[in-house]
């Protein structure tokens, strides 16, 4: 593999990798064994507020919310896209200019159809 | 040390995913075979680090973790699976193999062609680049938008398929929606009363 500068000096963040490892471990070890741990039927028994619990944690939601997230995959895609066009753009020809103008465009008609469809709106 | 070649390092992170992804469908809670999914993606991550591809890394890291993983909760959520028994069946180890030797083979063939575009490049073998290697994010970016860039209008499509296809799947299509319009409460004045 091709050994860079820039791997030379990012291979020393390991160190305080391996470091962090060891501590966060040895913690959690120090605090299962030392520590006090005697369960009981009433400690371990979930509760809401004293009472017993109502219904399952886990309540399904409106699908509106899975809508939204899939719409941020969409533009967090486009938005990491523009990185390597930034960074690259002075090495580029033009078609590897207007390409990533008709991207814009692109999603844009997406954006435009989610705007009228209403599926940022909330009722 | 070991533990600081990156080669032994590469390796002790391999046999982490083959564990980790051997947990994501043996454990019982979904929850948790999700945040063994997120384990699962950060090793990978790690591991394209070290091969040198920072931007793919930082891409597994922003877009598995932060919006793949957060749509397979809500999988998870909507579901309302309580338990899944695991039950071993045979095609689970066939299928495990399978992934195997596709991961070893696309990593190998993924690692390769970056090497190989770095040396192809001519233009950058000025003196002032030979100072340190063309980074991961130049090579992306030269060889998408000057050779591939049909490829990258047609992830633009399929980009815009993808958001079409959701809007249309999910939103329901209601005339009578009680949305406020602002800008007509905000233009009312007293005209209005005239006309009742």
């Amino acid at each position: 593999m091709p050994f860079t500068i820039f791997s030379n000096e990012i291979s020393k963040l390991g160190i305080l990798f391996i470091i962090a490892l060891f501590l966060s471990i040895v913690i959690l070890f120090l605090s299962l064994t030392l520590g006090v741990y005697n369960p009981d039927t009433e400690k371990v028994s979930p509760y809401e507020c004293g009472f017993d619990p109502y219904g399952d944690a886990r309540n399904a939601f409106d699908v509106q919310f899975y809508l939204v997230a899939l719409l941020f995959i969409v533009f967090d895609l486009e938005a990491l896209f523009f990185f390597p066009w930034c960074i690259s753009f002075s090495f580029l020809n033009i078609e590897g200019f207007f390409s990533m103008i008709d991207f814009i465009i692109e999603l844009f008609v997406g954006y435009i159809y989610a705007w009228r469809m209403g599926a940022l709106e909330w009722n | 040390m070991f533990l600081l070649n990156l080669e032994g390092l590469i390796l002790i992170l391999s046999i982490l995913l083959i564990f980790v992804s051997l947990l994501i469908f043996i454990s019982n809670n979904p929850v948790h075979s999700v945040l063994f999914l997120i384990l699962a993606f950060f090793n990978v991550s790690i591991q394209l680090f070290i091969l040198n591809v920072e931007f793919l890394s930082i891409i597994f890291i922003i877009i598995y973790v932060g919006a793949i993983a957060v749509l397979f909760l809500f999988v998870v959520m909507m579901l309302n699976i309580k338990k899944f028994a695991f039950k071993f069946r045979v095609y689970y180890l066939i299928f495990f193999i399978v992934a195997m030797t596709l991961y070893d083979k696309s990593s190998e063939k993924l690692v390769a062609f970056f090497i190989q575009v770095e040396k192809e490049i001519v233009f950058m073998r000025l003196p002032l680049f030979l100072i340190d290697e063309l980074n991961n994010l130049n090579v992306l970016g030269q060889i998408l938008f000057n050779y591939y860039n049909s490829c990258f209008l047609l992830a633009g499509f399929i980009l815009l398929i993808a958001m079409i296809g959701a809007i249309v799947l999910s939103l329901s299509f209601r005339t009578t929606s009680k949305n406020q319009l602002l800008y007509r409460q905000l233009s009312r004045s007293e005209k209005y009363f005239y006309f009742f």
